[in-house]
């Protein structure tokens, strides 16, 4: 502490590099808030119809017009738009790409009157309904399944001796018998999630991206070989000048968070601010901003050009965010990448960010357990990448 | 052509852009690969699940029997006490609570939260409940013929074929990759940054000399577009073959318009890179927009979340229109997904106007460029 107070010198000349380099900053900064902003507004709608089941609008295209496809539109009808649809393929398609639709029933001429003889054995082969889904979306399965059930019943009703109207009635009356399902008290649940909640997801992304480009360009400087030299030739030891750095840049990380609390304010009004766990939000955003500060002196250091802190960049901050599951949720990941993106401190970081959106009242004892966790995680992560920084650094300035 | 001759070898000798050009966008699609493989595949687990059923009795035994027909198949019941059973589902060891006898003999469920593995649950005790009334109805009008309803229910047959629209595929991981090709093109804007402050005397001492030599500063110019552009091309094509036999990923079958696509694109990344390399603008800055820019037009692109582009197209679709990004990701499915040629050739038609006018700006920008002093 006391040679860090004598020997200042180091520590202003990173202020001043990255004075430089302050717009070039704050523009990463908008980009990355801008970028930050929109998809959490835009993630919040879709991410129930990721998992649960939701209405879907489903376009139908009725080739057979029969009483049994009525009463299936009629079934489809009570719980998604139904679209009538005249099967044209194009249309179809930009209806799917866009979203405009998410299943697309077609009913083959002909299906009723199969659908009747296969219950007398006289067809056969039974036809079958014609579907296409969206394969990211369990909503179309859980369709299908609706779908097979309702076929199911109205067979079950004629066998019992119904005619097919009255078979169609009772099956579409079974819709007031509903499972009871209770969500246990405290509960883990997405839709009880806060908007916020989504908007903190997303800080992995923004602070590896901030940081790794404002470090790794300041650091560029740093390494330019008669720079390097002089500094190397100067009774500073190169522990000291990393240390000057950190420090020079702990001031920059440290304005840049609290920035980047405002960004709830713009996605979600002021409810963060007055929710119950907010303290824990930010202890969870300060143990991943010392992750990003880390791998941010990482590339700094090992990244020789602009393309490789740009490529590196890109690669640690999608490639963690993907598996770690802050672009996509965790559950849909498979189990083997689930079983790999523990290792990451991405993961960790959203899973205590979930725990606290879908915790709506007091943490649990295992809440509380999955935070330390988590905590410990994050800053053994950041405190063994930035020892490794360092000895790469020292051993860089041995060699000069 | 000696001269273009020796650009090629100055720009390919230069290793970390190369290697960095070539295989980022490699690692970044294996990624995507990764965490999207096996999106959309059938990777069932059985779901553990507690029963709570003390001393049941009719009606709510018949849960019991249907549950126990069910273990093994679409989830593990494992037998509990309340308590046991709140403790499990607290400790996350089941994911559900079946109780045989929720209130009036009528079966309930508790999960822990909601998701996919819980909504089938739920799904699960609806299809019993409306069963249970539906033979409840029968038993009561045509009680002689429960038996054959019983027999239909049990018949394992399948009423549903999933098909394709014209045997496509509407996988929006597909919006991924495509917008990855559009980052690997827009990634020529490094080298183009190069060949920019290489040319612009008033930028590099390089280009200072080589503004005295004889050569004709358009021809100059043009050759260090074409061969940004070519070096880039070459890479977009070994990226798009890497993604088709590397990763066995269905692009589709149009290698020869991806291929022009990609050629429209890297002539976009290149030209765009020149242009701001050959500006008189703070270093840093420089750099920062070549990075932001391109990684902000990708993310509208849908480079970061795959839907960005159709909430776009939703709301605001001329951003995808003079997005490079999206035209050249736009391109990509209707040329390989959604079959549709004349919204192809739109796409194709407006990034190409915006190839032209970025790489006449960077031709003009730099041609006939006189300095009196530098």
């Amino acid at each position: 502490m006391t040679a860090f107070k004598k020997n200042r010198t180091v520590f202003f000349l990173y202020l001043a590099e990255i004075r430089y380099n302050l717009p070039a900053m704050l523009m990463y900064m908008v980009i990355f808030m801008s970028i930050c902003v929109a998809i959490s507004r835009s993630r919040t709608e879709t991410m129930q119809e990721m998992f649960e089941k939701t209405a879907v609008p489903v376009a139908v295209i009725d080739r057979d017009e029969s009483e049994l496809s009525k009463g299936l539109i009629a079934f489809l009808g009570q719980e998604n738009k139904v679209i009538s649809s005249d099967g044209e393929e194009n249309e179809l398609t930009r209806q799917l790409y866009y979203r405009e639709i998410g299943y697309v029933l077609t009913i083959p001429e002909g299906f009723g009157a199969s659908f009747a003889d296969a219950l007398t054995g006289e067809a056969k082969e039974e036809m079958s309904l014609e579907v296409v889904k969206l394969p990211d979306h369990a909503a179309g399965y859980y369709l299908d399944a609706d779908i097979e059930q309702f076929l199911s019943r109205v067979k079950a009703y004629l066998a019992a001796g119904d005619g097919l109207e009255e078979a169609l009635d009772q099956t579409l009356a079974l819709r007031e018998h509903q499972a009871e399902v209770r969500i246990a008290e405290g509960a883990y649940a997405y839709d009880n999630m806060p908007r916020f909640t989504y908007t903190f997801n997303y800080y992995p992304y923004l602070y590896l991206s901030v940081l790794t480009y404002c470090v790794g360009f300041v650091l560029k400087t740093f390494r330019e070989k008669k720079l390097a030299d002089r500094l190397n030739a100067s009774p500073i030891p190169a522990a000291t000048r990393n240390l000057h750095g950190i420090a020079a840049f702990s001031v920059v990380f440290f304005v840049f968070w609290l920035l980047s609390l405002l960004i709830p304010l713009v996605t979600d009004g002021t409810s963060f601010y007055t929710s119950p766990h907010r303290g824990l939000y930010l202890i969870n955003t300060v143990a991943f901003l010392l992750v990003a500060a880390s791998i941010a002196f990482f590339i700094g250091h090992v990244a020789k050009n602009e393309i490789a802190i740009t490529a590196l960049t890109n690669v640690v901050g999608l490639g963690m965010c993907f598996l770690g599951g802050v672009f996509v949720p965790l559950d849909v990941l498979s189990e083997n990448v689930q079983k790999f993106s523990r290792f990451l401190p991405s993961y960790w970081y959203v899973r205590v960010c979930n725990m606290l959106g879908m915790r709506q009242g007091d943490l649990t004892a295992a809440d509380f357990g999955l935070f330390r966790e988590s905590m410990l995680f994050q800053c053994v992560f950041a405190a063994a990448l930035l020892m490794l920084t360092l000895y790469i650094v020292k051993k860089r300035s041995e060699n000069v | 052509m000696q001269s273009l001759k020796y650009r090629y070898l100055q720009v390919v000798r230069d290793r970390g852009n190369m290697f960095w050009g070539l295989f980022y966008p490699m690692i970044l699609a294996t990624f995507f690969f990764i965490a999207f493989g096996d999106l959309g595949k059938d990777s069932w687990k059985e779901i553990p699940v507690a029963l709570v059923a003390e001393e049941v009795q009719e009606p709510a035994a018949m849960f019991v029997s249907f549950l126990e027909t069910m273990d093994g198949e679409l989830i593990t019941v494992t037998n509990m006490t309340e308590e046991e059973a709140l403790a499990a589902l607290s400790g996350e060891t089941v994911e559900g609570i079946f109780f045989a006898d929720g209130g009036d003999g009528a079966p309930a469920l508790t999960v822990g939260k909601s998701g996919l593995r819980e909504t089938m649950l739920s799904m699960l005790l609806d299809a019993y409940v409306k069963n249970a009334a539906m033979y409840r109805d029968i038993a009561l009008s045509h009680p002689e013929r429960l038996q054959d309803a019983l027999s239909v229910m049990q018949e394992d047959v399948s009423h549903i074929r999933e098909v394709t629209l014209g045997g496509k595929t509407y996988d929006h991981v597909l919006e991924y990759f495509f917008a990855s090709i559009a980052m690997m093109c827009f990634f020529g804007c490094f080298t183009g940054q190069k060949l920019g402050e290489e040319a612009a005397a008033n930028v590099s001492r390089q280009a200072a000399r080589r503004s005295i030599s004889p050569e004709k500063k358009s021809l100059a110019v043009l050759g260090d577009l074409t061969v940004g552009i070519s070096i880039q091309f070459a890479s977009a094509l070994l990226f798009l073959l890497f993604l088709q036999y590397g990763l066995r990923i269905s692009l589709g079958g149009n290698f020869l318009g991806m291929a022009l696509i990609c050629l429209l694109g890297s002539m976009v990344g290149v030209s765009l890179g020149m242009v701001v390399g050959s500006a008189k603008i703070k270093e840093g800055f420089k750099t920062a927009i070549l990075v932001a820019l391109p990684l902000f037009l990708c993310f509208l692109a849908g480079l970061m979340f795959g839907e960005m582009k159709v909430l776009i197209e939703r709301s605001f679709p001329l951003l995808n229109r003079v997005n490079p990004a999206a035209l050249i990701s736009d391109a990509l499915y209707f040329l390989n997904v959604y079959n549709d040629p004349a919204g192809f050739r739109l796409r194709l038609f407006l990034l190409f106007v915006f190839a032209a006018v970025m790489t006449i700006w960077a031709f003009v920008s730099l041609r006939r460029t006189r300095y009196d002093s530098i």
